[in-house]
């Protein structure tokens, strides 16, 4: 049994201001009417799905709206795998069925705007929604026009598929209709972007459906970057599987493309080279989605900054954002640490409507990518907060190792579809 | 001090007082702690695939396997989990390992 000796003198302290301040917050008019709080969260994706659902855990007399234009979600991963022929378009599709049996609101409208001071959000359509919190989870909007030639009508010729939808399968379509011995062109950004892994897992799938279909094709990856994320081990996985049919140009040998022409499908490089392609992918430069615009959340350079320990904006007091949309480095933008935020900004909502400190983050991020079928590799790391800062813990994560056996790269395949299967049903609630 | 907030954090101080060991990992920290776990292991650590479940399974055995992943010699099928596991203290580790046993 316990004696007082075990409880810290900051924990008691802690607890003692807590239930004062949870009988003060009796006074919000949500509270009398039997809420704990209202919540808005604007996105239905990794970030917003999530932390939905676990404010529902965390106390299901919590008050939650969720602001998400589609009736469908797509997930942006394994559309990888369905360009590989693996995987259909519709296995990444979810639905908002297990939010609402938990009592989450789910509205399907866009959220055009937001009112900090006024606390409230605006539909398309003009209804008004009142928080206490507000969650954004936006995800990317394409930074369009910065990359010269590069705008949406571009993007019906030459698709950026980095956004799950039509999008998707208008490159799946182009591919399909892509006569053997074709030139598949991948343009990649610089870094911050959306999954950094994501560009040379999808040009490994492309890889596959040509080697087993249109074996003569190639494939160029122009890329804006020196380095990428798990380079040793798609380099050698590219080899091993694709010979030479994988080229990848680093910037410093002419691989950042400086501007696009869509209707003939070249592009120019900042060496002055121009390459055509049969098929051509953008993946333009990225900011945060427009609505952390329009909350007032979004610095300069397009990216939302939080506050380490909640992700609060540092900007606006009551408005967390998590996701891609956030400036989180050392994380990256991924589904895995969206979640991982979303559950984290749940956890500390719940508490602050609780009159309780927030709990102390923590999160990790795996990203599992294929190379070819039953061919594996992931990337790990755990995060902590350091002096405000968001910390790597030193000695943990990395990549797998670079001489792993064919049965590791096998589970590790293996275990991305577990990975797949597990979040759609942590978020989605989609049975497997 | 108002008299019913005075009487609310003194039954919430006894409460604790008599409820279940507390270190400095509190149980919404070890809650947050989790939380990742989840996205491989399934919801409440329990998988619906090839990924092992967490739940309720015995907590000293949950903790041996975390901390035979975070010794330089894991056991030979690791892939990911010692790197994972590298990331969290021992403490962390026994406040994961009762907290997915005692989910259902
Ligand atoms: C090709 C590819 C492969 C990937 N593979 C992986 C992987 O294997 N593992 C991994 O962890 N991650 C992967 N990712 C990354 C992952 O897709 C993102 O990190 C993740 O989607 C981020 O979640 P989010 O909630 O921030 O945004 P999203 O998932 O994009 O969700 C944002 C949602 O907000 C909605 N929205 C936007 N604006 C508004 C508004 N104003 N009002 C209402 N709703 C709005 C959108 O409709 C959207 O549904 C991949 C990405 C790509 C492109």
């Amino acid at each position: 049994m316990m004696t007082t000796k075990m409880i810290s003198r900051r924990h008691t302290l802690r607890l003692l201001g807590g239930a004062g301040a949870g009988l003060m917050s009796l006074s919000m008019p949500a509270i009398a009417q039997g809420s704990a709080g209202r919540v808005v969260v604007i996105g239905g994706g990794f970030g917003g799905a999530t932390a939905a659902k676990y404010l529902k855990r965390a106390n299901s007399k919590i008050q939650v709206t969720l602001v998400e234009p589609l009736q469908r979600y797509y997930t942006c991963p394994f559309t990888n795998l369905h360009f590989g022929g693996l995987r259909t378009f519709e296995q990444q599709g979810h639905n908002y069925n297990e939010l609402r049996a938990l009592g989450v609101q789910v509205i399907h409208a866009l959220a055009n705007d937001v009112d900090n001071k006024k606390k409230t959000v605006t539909l398309a359509g003009g209804r008004v929604l009142q928080y206490d919190k507000l969650i954004l989870s936006p995800g990317i909007d394409i930074r369009w026009g910065e990359l010269s030639g590069y705008d949406q009508s571009a993007a019906q010729l030459a698709p950026h598929a980095w956004q799950a939808g039509p999008q998707t399968q208008l490159l799946k379509r182009q591919l399909d209709a892509m006569p053997d011995g074709g030139t598949f062109i991948l343009a990649a950004p610089e870094n911050p972007f959306r999954c950094p892994p994501g560009p040379y897992e999808r040009v490994s799938m492309i890889g596959h459906y040509f080697k087993t279909r249109k074996p003569k094709s190639k494939i160029l990856v122009l890329d804006a970057k020196e380095n990428f994320s798990k380079q040793g081990l798609f380099l050698d996985g590219w080899k091993k599987f694709y010979g030479e049919m994988i080229e990848w140009v680093p910037v410093s040998k002419g691989g950042k493309v400086v501007r696009v022409d869509a209707k003939s499908r070249e592009v120019e490089t900042e060496f002055g080279k121009i390459h055509k392609a049969s098929v051509l992918n953008v993946v333009p430069p990225q900011k945060a989605g427009f609505i952390a615009d329009r909350a007032g959340v979004t610095a300069s350079n397009g990216w939302v900054p939080i506050k380490a320990e909640t992700f609060e904006s540092t900007q606006v007091a009551d408005i967390y954002v998590i996701g891609d949309a956030t400036a989180a480095s050392p994380m990256p933008k991924s589904g895995f640490v969206a979640n991982a935020q979303g559950k984290l900004a749940a956890a500390v909502i719940a508490a602050s409507f609780a009159g309780r400190p927030a709990p102390t983050a923590s999160w990790a991020n795996t990203c599992y990518s294929l190379v070819a079928p039953d061919y594996g590799i992931s990337v790990a790391n755990v995060y902590d907060v350091v002096n405000g800062k968001l910390n790597e813990i030193k000695g943990s994560g990395g990549v797998s190792p670079r001489d792993a056996s064919p049965e590791f790269r096998k589970l590790e395949a293996d275990y991305g579809v577990a990975w797949y299967n597990a979040i759609a049903n942590d978020a989605w609630g989609t049975k497997a | 001090m108002d008299r019913k907030i005075f009487a609310t954090a003194t039954a919430a101080f006894l409460f604790l007082v008599s409820s279940g060991p507390l270190s400095a990992q509190s149980a919404a920290d070890t809650a947050v702690l989790a939380g990742p776990c989840a996205n491989c292991h399934g919801t409440n650590g329990k998988s619906n695939g090839k990924i092992p479940t967490l739940a309720g399974r015995p907590a000293t055995a949950l903790a041996a396997v975390m901390k035979a992943f975070k010794s330089e010699t894991p056991t030979p099928a690791t892939t990911i989990m010692n790197r994972i596991a590298k990331g969290y203290t021992d403490e962390q580790i026994e406040a994961l390992a009762k907290y997915f046993a005692e989910q259902k």
